[in-house]
C-alpha cells in the first residue's frame, strides 16, 4: 500500500507524437482513481508508465515516495490487470497465481497460503488446477485479479478489464472490484473509456482528454460540476443539454436571470428540467420509455437539437403535445466560448454556474 | 464450410479420381514396387531374380557398414536440426525485437532458402576447401588442421553445417510468425511478475512456442535424413571412408552404383518406415499441442 505521485508527466512517441502531457496527479493511499477518456486520451499511457511497461519521457512517477522512473517493471512492486487478461495459458489457475511469488522466491508454505486466501476471496477453490481456456472470460479476469492479489503489490493497476465481458457480468464483476478494494483497502488505479464505471467505482475521476487531464474530482462534483463542456458531455447518459446563451431558447430557460460574464454556453442536465409554468416551450417528440424513467426528446422554439428530459416513468406525456419546462433552481451552468466552466457570479441568481 | 451433397452416385469419385490416380501411380505403386523388390536378390541386369523372403533385411542388419550409415544419419539428422533450429531462434527473437528495418532484415535472412541445397553444400565446400577455403586458411591461423578429405569427423561437421545454413531460413520464419503470435500483454505480466528477460524466455515465450518448436523438429529432421542428398553428393560423396554416408546416400549407391537392386529396396523400405513414424507421431503430438 502505498501512494502514488506523477509530477509533470509526459510522453513522447517515436516521430514526436504527444500522447501525454503535464500530467499532476497525487494519489492517496488506498484511495480508487480511475482514469477516463475517449479512446486515445492517454490514459493507457499513464498507466503503462506508473507500471514501467512504457518509458517516461518526461516528468517522474513516485510509488510510496520513491522515484520509479528508471526501475524495472518486476521492481516496482505494482499488479496489473490487462484487459485481455494476459493468463498464462499452458500454466494451471494456481501456477498462474503462484508464478510471481515464485520468482521473487517466496516459501511454499506461505505462496499455498496466499493463494488459498485468493481463492477464497475470488470463489476460485474449484478451478485451481484448470488452464485458463477451461474458464468463462469472468473467471479468467477473476484469476488475473488473484494473480495480482497474492502479491500484496504497494498499488493495483487496471488496464480496462472489464472491456471484453459481456453487459450483465461488467455489473457483477465491477461490484467485486469495489468489495475487493472495500477488503483490500489498497491503492487502486483503474483505467476505462466507460463512464458508468468511472462513476460507480472511483473515489476520484481523472478525466483525460488529449493527453491532459481535464477534470480531477469525485464522480458527483464530475457530474454536478463540470469544469469544461467536454466533462459535461463525457460524464453522464445521456449527456448535458448544451445551448448557445444567446439563442431564445436559452433565455427562456434562464427565465430573464442575469448569465455570468462571457457565458457562449448554457447547460443543463435532462433530469434537472421539470414541468413548469413558465419557462421554455417546446413539442414533445420522441419518448424513450426506460421503465423507471422516461426520455423526452423535445423540440424547443429557436433551439435545432432536441433537449432531452429524463423524467419520472410514470409520467403522462403524449408525442406532438406541448409542454414547458424550467430548469430546477442552481442547476444551469454557464460555459465560455472555449468550453471553459463559468462560476457564478456574485448575486443569487437563477442562473447558477 | 460449404457442404455440396451432388446428386449423382458415381461423380465424386469421377472428380477425386485425377488425385487418386496420382497419389497411386506415382506413391503407392513405387512404395510396393519397393516392398515387393526387397524380397527378392536380382542379378545386376534384371534377367533373373530369385524370392529371398527377408534375407536382405537380415544381411543389412549384419553389415557393419549399414549400421555405422544408420549412426551417421542420426549423428547428422540431430546435428542439422539442433544448430539449424537453435541458431534460427535466436535469429528470430533478435528480429522480433527490431522495429525499424525488420523487414528488410527478414527479407534477407531468408535468401539462403532460395539457394539449392547441392550448391549450398559447394558453397561451403570451397569456404572450407583446405588449399583455397577462407574458412580452413583462418582455421589454420588459428592453429587447427582442417582437412575434410582425409578426416571424416571434419568432413561430417563440414556437410551438417552446410545443411543446417540452409535450413535456417525456413525455421527462422516459423520461429517468427511463432513469437509474433505470442501476446506482448502476456510477457508484459510476466515482466511485472518479477520475472527477468532470461527467465521470461524459457517459463513464457520458448513453452508457447513449442507446437512451432515441435513441428519445426520433425521438419528437420525429415529435411536432414531424406533432401540432404544432393549436397552430400555433390561435396563429399559420402566420403571419406563413408564417415558422410548418411541411409538415403546409400540407397543410392547400392543401387545405382551397386546394383544391389534388393539391398537397395529394403534400405528404401527401412526409411519409408522412419518417415512415416515421424508424420504419425508429427499429426498426434502436433494436434493435441497446438491449442492450448
Amino acid at each position: 500500500m502505498a501512494t502514488v505521485d506523477l509530477k509533470g508527466l509526459g510522453k513522447t512517441y517515436q516521430g514526436g507524437v504527444r500522447a501525454v502531457e503535464g500530467v499532476d496527479l497525487t494519489i492517496a493511499d488506498g484511495e480508487f482513481i480511475v482514469l477516463v477518456g475517449p479512446s486515445g486520451c492517454g490514459k493507457s499511457t499513464i498507466l503503462r508508465m506508473i507500471a514501467g511497461l512504457e518509458a517516461v519521457s518526461e516528468g517522474e512517477v513516485r510509488i510510496g515516495g520513491t522515484a520509479v522512473n528508471r526501475l524495472e517493471p518486476g521492481e516496482r512492486d505494482i499488479a496489473m490487470v490487462f484487459q485481455n487478461y494476459a493468463l498464462y495459458p499452458h500454466m494451471s489457475v494456481r501456477a498462474n497465481m503462484s508464478y510471481g511469488l515464485k520468482n521473487q522466491k517466496t516459501p511454499k508454505d506461505e505462496i499455498a497460503r496466499r493463494i488459498a486466501e485468493a481463492a477464497r476471496i475470488l470463489q476460485l477453490g474449484d478451478y485451481l488446477d484448470r488452464k485458463p481456456r477451461q474458464l468463462s472470460g469472468g473467471q479468467r479476469q477473476r484469476v488475473a485479479m488473484g494473480r495480482a492479489i497474492v502479491r500484496d503489490p504497494k498499488a493495483f493497476l487496471f488496464d480496462e478489464p472489464l472491456s471484453n465481458l459481456d453487459a450483465k457480468l461488467r455489473a457483477e464483476l465491477r461490484a467485486e472490484i469495489k468489495a475487493l478494494h472495500r477488503r483490500l483497502r489498497s491503492t487502486f488505479i483503474y483505467v476505462t473509456h466507460d463512464q458508468v464505471e468511472a462513476m460507480s467505482l472511483a473515489d476520484r475521476i481523472v478525466l483525460m482528454n488529449r493527453g491532459r487531464i481535464e477534470q480531477i474530482g469525485t464522480p458527483m462534483e464530475l457530474y454536478d460540476r463540470p469544469a469544461s463542456r467536454f466533462v459535461a458531455e463525457f460524464i453522464g447518459t445521456p449527456p448535458m443539454n448544451l445551448l448557445p446563451a444567446e439563442s431564445p431558447a436559452a433565455r427562456a430557460l434562464a427565465q430573464g436571470a442575469r448569465l455570468p460574464q462571457g457565458a457562449a454556453w448554457l447547460g443543463v442536465r435532462p433530469e434537472a428540467l421539470t414541468l413548469a409554468r413558465a419557462g421554455l416551450r417546446g413539442q414533445v417528440g420522441l419518448i424513450e420509455a426506460l421503465g423507471a424513467d422516461m426520455l423526452v426528446h423535445l423540440v424547443a422554439e429557436g433551439h435545432d437539437a432536441p433537449l432531452i428530459l429524463r423524467l419520472h416513468g410514470t409520467a403522462r406525456l403524449a408525442e406532438g403535445q406541448e409542454i414547458t419546462v424550467a430548469p430546477e433552481e442552481g442547476t444551469l451552468r454557464a460555459f465560455d466560448g472555449a468550453g471553459q466552466a463559468l462560476h457564478p457570479t456574485a448575486e443569487p441568481v437563477a442562473a447558477g454556474g | 464450410m460449404k457442404r455440396v451433397v451432388f446428386r449423382s452416385k458415381w461423380l465424386p469419385y469421377v472428380l477425386l479420381a485425377p488425385q487418386i490416380a496420382i497419389t497411386l501411380i506415382f506413391f503407392f505403386w513405387p512404395a510396393l514396387r519397393a516392398i515387393e523388390s526387397s524380397f527378392f536378390i536380382e542379378d545386376a541386369f534384371g534377367f533373373a531374380r530369385e524370392f529371398v523372403a527377408f534375407e536382405n533385411y537380415a544381411r543389412l542388419f549384419n553389415d557393419a557398414g549399414y549400421l555405422k550409415s544408420f549412426r551417421t544419419t542420426l549423428v547428422f539428422g540431430l546435428g542439422v536440426t539442433a544448430l539449424a533450429m537453435s541458431i534460427a531462434l535466436v535469429l528470430a527473437v533478435a528480429a522480433n525485437r527490431v522495429l525499424q528495418a525488420a523487414l528488410t532484415y527478414r527479407t534477407f535472412i531468408i535468401w539462403p532458402y532460395a539457394v539449392a541445397p547441392a550448391l549450398a553444400g559447394v558453397i561451403w565446400f570451397f569456404l572450407m576447401n583446405p588449399t583455397l577455403g577462407i574458412v580452413a586458411y583462418w582455421l589454420d591461423l588459428a592453429g587447427y588442421e582442417w582437412n575434410h578429405y582425409q578426416n571424416g569427423d571434419q568432413a561430417l561437421l563440414m556437410v551438417t553445417i552446410a545443411a543446417a545454413w540452409k535450413q535456417i531460413s525456413y525455421n527462422f520464419l516459423f520461429f517468427l510468425a511463432g513469437l509474433q503470435s505470442i501476446p506482448k500483454s502476456m510477457l508484459e505480466a510476466a515482466a511485472i511478475d518479477r520475472a527477468g528477460p532470461w527467465r521470461r524466455f524459457w517459463t513464457i515465450t520458448f513453452p508457447l512456442l513449442s507446437p512451432t518448436t515441435f513441428f519445426l523438429l520433425v521438419i528437420n529432421l525429415v529435411y536432414a535424413f531424406f533432401d540432404t542428398f544432393s549436397l552430400i553428393h555433390a561435396t563429399t560423396q559420402g566420403g571419406p571412408a563413408d564417415a558422410t554416408s548418411i541411409l538415403v546416400l546409400r540407397v543410392y549407391q547400392t543401387g545405382f552404383v551397386g546394383q544391389d537392386y534388393g539391398s537397395s529396396a529394403a534400405q528404401s523400405v527401412i526409411l519409408m518406415g522412419l518417415v512415416i513414424a515421424l508424420t504419425v507421431v508429427q499429426f498426434r503430438y502436433v494436434e493435441r499441442r497446438v491449442n492450448y
